[in-house]
Formats: C-alpha cells, structure tokens, sequence
C-alpha cells in the first residue's frame, strides 16, 4: 500500500510543478504582449479623453509596474503562494472575489453536463452495441460525428428557440435554480456525450470480437449482462482516460454556452479578462484552470485500479516517463 | 450527414414589413388606458456597466436616475436647463461663482435629509475622487477649476471656481453628479463601484445588486420630488420593482422580448428591428448626445497632419450610404462633429456631403498624382492612410462602416488600410504617435455640454499631445475660456466648423440607442442621454 501512496505523493508533487509550470508560462506571455495595464485602466474601447500623469504613475506603483520584471514576477509569485491574486484591472474587485462568485455556478453547470454527456453517451454506445437491429445501429453510430461538428452556439440557441421562446418551458436566461441549468447543460452536454459514446462504441465492438465473448455466449449468458459484465468493463477503460481531458473542455465550452445562455461563471469571466487584457484575473484563471485538470487527472489515476485491479498491481506509468 | 431542422430561426429573419411607425424617442405603446401601479419589470442588459457609480467611469447601465437625481435636469424639447433637486439657482457676474436653492422635503432613502451640507460633501468628494484617476473624466473636466463649495445656509450652496464656469449648470445635470446620502460618500469607491451603497433619492432604491448578473431596484412610496415638466406623473412609481439581467447574447435579449421573459431589452440589432415591430412591440430609439463616432487625425503622421488629405476623405464618405447599408431609417447622418441633440449644437452638414469629385479637384489642385495603381501619390508617397480602430469595440466607428468606407474611399483613389489593434497597442501607437504607426483613429467622445469638446481637441488631450495645431488650439481655447453666454454660443460653434471643415473630426454615423419594449409595457421613455427612464412606466397585465 506505500507504493500506492508513494505513486500518489508523486503525481501530487507533478501537479504542482504543472501549476508552477503553467503560472510562469502564462506570465511571460502576458509580459511579452505590448500592453500597459494602467494604459487599459485608463482609455477603455478608444475613449479620447485626458488623465493626469502623476495619477498614472500612482497606478503604476500600486500594480509594481515600475519594478524589473523579474522583481514584478516575484512579487507576483510571492502573493499567489500567499493566495492573493490581486485585483482585476478594469474593476478593482480583487480576483479571489470574482472567482469565488463565478466558480459555483461554472461548477453545477459543468458537473450536470458532465453528468448527462457520460449517462447519454454510455446509453447511447450500449443500445448501439445490443441491438441487434442493423438500421438502429447504423443510425446510433452515426449520431457522434454530428454531434461533434455542429457548434455549439446553434445548438444552444435552437435549443432556446424551442424549449425557452417557443414552448416557454424552460427560462432563456440566467442562473435562476435547476430549471435555468438544464438547456445550457444540454448544449454543453452535446459534444462530450458524442466523443465518449464514439469511443465506448468503438471499445465495446472490439471487445465484443473476443474469444471471452463467445465463450460467455456458449455458456448461455444473457446478452445483456455480457454487455454490462464482461464487454463495458474492458471497453470503459480507454473512456476513463479521456475524461480528464474532457472536463477541461467542458470549461471551455462554458464560454460560449454562458454567454449564449447569460449565466453567470468563469467562461464569462474569462473571456471579460481577455478582450480587457485583464492580467492579474488571467494569470488567476488560468492556475485555476491547470488545477482543475491536474485533479481531475489524479482522481481519474484513483480510479483506474477500481475498474480493473490489474493496473493498481503494475507500477504504473508516469507522465514524466520514469519506469522504476 | 447534418439534417437541418426545419423550424423558423429568428435570429436571422428579417421579416420584410413596411412598418412605418416607431423611431420616435418618447413613444409608448399606443393608447393604452390609464396607468396601473404595480408589477415587476424585466430589463434585459447587453452588457454589464462597468461601474454602477456613474461618477466612476459607468458605462450601460440604463439611467441611473432611477435611484439617484441630479441637481438640474434638462426640457426635453428645448435641451434648456431646468431645477431637479435645485429649486433655482443664480450665476455671479463673470461666471466663478454659482449659488445654487435645494428644494425642501427631500430626503435618501436611508431617511437623511437632502442639505446644504450632503451637496458640499458630494462636490468636494468627486473633486477628490478626480485626483485618483478612477472618476470619469467629464467629472474631471467639470471640476478642473473647482475651488470649494461654501454652505450659505440650510439649503443654499455656493460653488467657486477658478475660472468662468458656464457650463456647470449643464454638467450637474449629468448623472457623474448625482446627489448621494453621506453613507454613500463614507464608503469605498470599490463598493460604490459595485453599486453596494449607492443612496440615492430616486423613485426606485437598490435593493439588490449581483455582480454581473442582474440588479433589483424596488419602489420608493415615499418618493415625491419628480421634476417638473419632465415626467407625465408625481409621486410613487407605478412599477414595484425593476430587474435589469445581463443578457449579452442580442438573439436571446430579442427572442426573450418577443416570448415574454423580458419586458424592455437594450442594444436590438438592426436585422432584428422590423420583425420586432411587426410583432407588436415598440422600437424606441435614442440618439446619444457626444462627439460622434469617427475618425480622428494623428496630427504628427504625414497623412493625418495634412489638411488636404482629411478634406479629401472628408468629402470622400458617403454617409447616407453607410446608414442605408449597415442601418435603416430609423438612424441618422451626422450633421456635425457632436450628435443633434448636444447642445449648442450647430449645423455644418455643408461640410459633409459626398463630394468625391470635390475631394479628387482638391488632391490634383494640391500637387497629387495618380499613380498607375489609380491611387493618389505626393512626394513618393501614396495615399493609403492607416486607421486603426480596438477590435470589437463600438465606441468609435465599427469595423463594418471602415469597410464600407474603404470601399468608397477606393473609388477616388484612396487606398486606405484598416489597422485592428488590441486596447494595449492602441495606446501604444497613441503615445508614439510621431513614429505614424496610423494616419486615422476610430474613436467618439462623451459629450453632453459642448465644455468637453475643447477638452477633446486641446493638445493636453492623448491624441493630440505633442502637437501644436494653431487654429484648432485656439478655437478649443476660446471655447475653453468662454466668460458670457454669446461667447460660449459662438466659440462652440465655430469649433464644430472648423472641426469639420479641416477635418480634425471625420464623423461616421449618430451613435443610437435601439430599445425594445414589449406590447403591454407603456409609458417607457429616453432621456436626453440616450438612456431609458421607467419611472412613468406601467404594465398591463395580459396573463402572459
């Protein structure tokens, strides 16, 4: 079992160096773009208006701008550790604030979508795979593509159209209770159901040409519980993999869902902080973004071994690649 | 293979109706009966304002009038100034001081009484928010030669300044002066900000703020001060309670209207506006008085520096085309360099009709060629000036009217180049504007009283600054000093000449407000700002 924590403790220290990693990195781009926050402050969207310099040099002390960079880039570092992320350029709410407001609803949002797109997704692939009518399957199978290459705008206002102006069943707008979540987790929904349903579909017609299948088949096991005993089993894991890297990207698609939707979150926020160049609330969302996914990797790590033990008795491999 | 669902998508439908009503800036929704009170109202935002707190760079929110007044207003017709929470008011000769009469019975909605005393505290509070570089600069421009505010007595105030003041009767009839409790003046400027403690003594009170989301502002029964002359009612508010919610996404904000989720919604697109009506809502459309959306010289580039090069492409825009193509008739052309409505106002469309004959006599006279390009060439150099806009903003001329513009401008041999750039690079190639990184900017100003105008085009102004173009400095400068009425009436309008004569301004388009109100909502008005005013506002109700 030391091995097992031993495994972990080192994953935990890699995502650490990754959030590092990402903070620095995010920093020196934003360092190299030609921008002067106090510029940003003060002239918003081509206002021709005058300020007094002492006031500008009063704003650039207060955000150390008058420091090297390498001193800018402690001091900001030192106040991250210390978790303090400034304040946001435009507003003057300190970042903490804005994200801790925003997180919660982004949150709700992405888990339910997250949520629907495995449910939807596996039932999909599974009533693929048991069917045994060829046309219901050909059609099934073909759902996935569509639902990758079709944006997710449209979908999210078609979705308006008929359930929220239309019908009125649902409200177009806001972050009002469960009834307001359901179309924009819908539309998030959409496009990671059909990645997970096409690889599950994928995973369970190869397993479904092994020998083990047949020997079930001969034994007098029910089709179905083929399908959910011994096929999804091995067919799961692949999926498993891909979903760290789907959570990120349904905090990505919060952009364009939130704002069609009107809620609330961080996609909002975060597409705010850039059309402002908002330097310190990037640099705090992009940190929050890398520790997302370096959480959601290390509990997908956690799970593996659940859905087959094999894995937890190989030592495993690591990102950085050493096989001791 | 996609199927395309066969159901009507609004968001693209322009229903073709020739539906000639609307476009008036006062209209209610026909005749409706008699106002009834109660009934809550849903105001769907484009955008979130950047501060709630006019007097800290507010842009978006819809009048804030609703909870906090001003001390003068301004008559709807006649653009004269009028009392609001001043009764009357009296100018010293020479304009440096300004003794100003509260009305009585006025109170915040916390209960403390409006006084001699709270105003002075408001005055000298902004003047000392202007020194921090985060008050919005017509407060700054208003109060620049702002002495100190001396209490006569209980409801009398005396405003000194430094200078002749004439516009200041105007500028506090701008919501960057409104009146505030003294809690709100002991509070922080972030709180203020994020309108938390705004107290005000408007018809509606804050009630709830959510930051990005939406605020709720409930009725005041007790409110009973509502200026004269301005609003079709006194006393209570019909409506108890107004909700504005960010909806930024315009397709929702009108799909929204049309189904009954939101009762007033900002910012209709043009494409949306005549399906909008056809279904019976009322279109109500502002103009925003400032300087209006444009293009401005880079006074040290070679092109821009030119006079004959900004009369040519002053003389090469066809702005009736622009509205035609990008608008509908329910826009207007700009006749000057500030919007119709500004006051002090002049007419010198003369300047701005579309000329490109004109503009191509006034190039050859002036010692250019045509190159074999068919573009115009001086000294070696070809006319294709750079004009450099922030992308995605719409406070200056749009990305879609340079495009239109570049296509005119090519047809008289002027190859002009669209520069975007992002708000950091923007100001970058302002402060280094002797290197002609752009020839043009697109921009527009703020602007109710024409005082701010001198500010605009003084070279203490960014875009300006490090120039020295004579006649434009002192045209700004007479304005600037204007010591009498006559003075200031005719400082202001020669600059406007001249602004577009020299084409210091090469203004685009009136920048106008679109609001959609929908079929059972009446009673809905725009003020002088452009903004929309719900305290004459009521709503029947139609079980919807």
């Amino acid at each position: 079992m030391t091995g097992r924590l031993g495994y972990l403790a080192r994953r935990a220290a890699q995502g650490v160096v990754v959030l590092w990693a990402a903070f620095t990195l995010t920093f020196v781009v934003l360092y190299l773009l030609p921008s002067d926050p106090v510029e940003i402050m003060l002239h918003a969207g081509g206002d021709q208006t005058a300020v007094d310099p002492a006031a500008i040099a009063a704003l650039r002390a207060e955000h150390h701008l008058d420091q090297p960079v390498l001193l800018q880039y402690l001091y900001t570092l030192g106040d991250v550790l210390r978790g303090d992320f400034g304040h946001s350029v435009p507003t003057h709410e300190k970042v903490t604030t804005l994200i801790a407001e925003a997180l919660p609803h982004t949150l709700q949002l992405a888990l339910f979508a997250f949520a629907l797109s495995v449910l939807s997704g596996a039932a999909l692939a599974l009533t693929a795979t048991y069917t045994r009518a060829r046309w219901l399957r050909q059609f099934l199978l073909s759902l996935p593509p569509v639902g990758v290459s079709v944006p997710t705008f449209w979908i999210g206002l078609i979705l308006l159209q008929l359930f929220s102006f239309g019908t009125g069943w649902f409200p177009a707008t806001g972050n009002k209770g469960f009834a307001s979540l359901v179309l924009p987790a819908v539309t998030l929904a959409v496009p990671t159901s059909a990645v997970f349903a096409q690889l599950l579909a994928k995973n369970l017609a190869a397993a479904w040409a092994q020998p083990y299948i047949d020997t079930a088949n001969a034994k007098g096991v029910p089709r179905g519980r083929i399908l959910l005993h011994h096929a999804l089993r091995n067919a799961a894991i692949p999926v498993l993999t891909i979903v760290g890297i789907t959570f990120g990207n349904l905090l990505a698609g919060a952009v364009v869902v939130e704002t069609v939707f009107s809620r609330h979150g961080i996609g909002r926020l975060t597409e705010q902080a850039v059309t402002e160049q908002d330097i310190p609330t990037l640099l705090a969302l992009v940190v929050l973004a890398a520790a997302i996914f370096v959480v959601v990797n290390l509990l997908v790590d956690i799970v593996y071994p659940l859905l087959d033990p094999r894995i937890a008795r190989v030592a495993p491999v690591s990102l950085g690649g050493d096989a001791s | 293979m996609i199927r395309t669902p066969a159901i009507p998508v609004l968001f693209a439908a322009a229903a073709l109706t020739l539906a000639a009503c609307s476009g008036s800036n006062t209209a209610t929704s026909g005749d409706a009966g008699e106002p009834v009170s109660g009934g809550t109202l849903t105001y769907a935002l484009s955008e979130w304002p950047r501060c709630v707190d006019p007097a800290l760079r507010a842009r978006g929110l819809s009048a804030s009038e609703h909870y906090a007044e001003t001390l003068t207003d301004q008559d709807r017709s006649t653009g004269e100034v009028i009392p609001r929470l001043a009764e009357h008011w009296e100018i010293e000769p020479g304009a440096k001081a300004i003794t100003l009469v509260l009305r009585e019975g006025v109170t915040f909605s916390d209960g403390t009484p409006l006084t001699a005393e709270v105003v002075k505290a408001n005055f000298d509070n902004l003047k000392e928010i202007t020194g921090s570089a985060k008050a919005e600069t017509q407060v700054i421009s208003a109060l620049n030669t702002y002495l100190g505010t001396d209490v006569v007595d209980e409801r009398t105030v005396r405003v000194r300044f430094a200078e002749p003041e004439l516009g200041f009767l105007r500028n506090i009839s701008d919501p960057y002066f409104n009146i505030y409790a003294p809690a709100t003046l002991q509070s922080s400027l972030e709180d203020r900000c994020a309108g938390k403690t705004l107290i005000g003594t408007g018809p509606f009170v804050i009630t709830e703020v959510v930051n990005q989301q939406r605020i709720t502002l409930d009725r005041r029964d007790d409110y009973d001060w509502a200026p004269a002359g301005v609003t079709e009612h006194n006393g209570p508010a019909y409506l108890d309670r107004i909700v504005f919610e960010v909806v930024p996404e315009s397709g929702v904000r009108v799909g929204g209207l049309l189904s009954g989720q939101f009762d007033v919604v900002d910012d209709v697109p043009v494409v949306d506006q005549d399906n909008l009506v056809a279904q019976g809502a009322t279109l109500l459309t502002g103009v925003v008085p400032n300087l209006v959306p444009g293009l401005r010289q880079n006074p040290l580039s070679p092109l821009g520096g030119d006079t004959v090069v900004r009369q040519a492409i002053q003389r090469s825009i066809d702005r009736e085309e622009i509205r035609d193509t990008l608008y509908n008739d329910r826009y207007t052309v700009p006749t000057s360099a500030i919007a119709a409505n500004t006051p002090l106002y002049t007419d010198v469309s003369e300047y701005l009709a579309y000329d490109p004959d004109g503009a191509q006599r006034l190039l050859a006279d002036n010692g250019w060629t045509k190159g074999p390009d068919g573009v115009w060439v001086k000294d070696g150099r070809r006319l294709a000036p750079k004009v450099m806009l922030v992308s995605g903003s719409s406070q200056g001329a749009t990305q879609q009217e340079l495009e239109l513009i570049q296509q005119q401008l090519k047809r008289v041999g002027i190859d002009m180049q669209i520069l975007p750039v992002t708000q950091a690079e923007y100001a970058q190639l302002m402060n280094n504007k002797a290197e002609g990184g752009y020839d043009f900017l697109a921009g527009s100003g703020p602007s109710k009283d024409v005082d701010f105008l001198a500010g605009l085009f003084l070279n203490t102004n960014p875009a300006l600054s490090g120039s020295l173009q004579v006649p434009l400095e002192d045209a700004a400068n007479r304005l600037n000093l204007a010591a009498t009425d006559e003075e200031r009436v005719r400082a202001a309008a020669d600059l406007q000449e001249l602004l577009v004569r020299d084409g210091y301004w090469i203004p685009v388009r009136e920048q106008t407000k679109a609001v959609g109100v929908a079929p059972n909502v009446h009673g809905v008005t725009i003020n002088p700002y452009g903004a929309t005013v719900l305290y004459d506002a009521w709503i029947t109700d139609t079980s919807s």
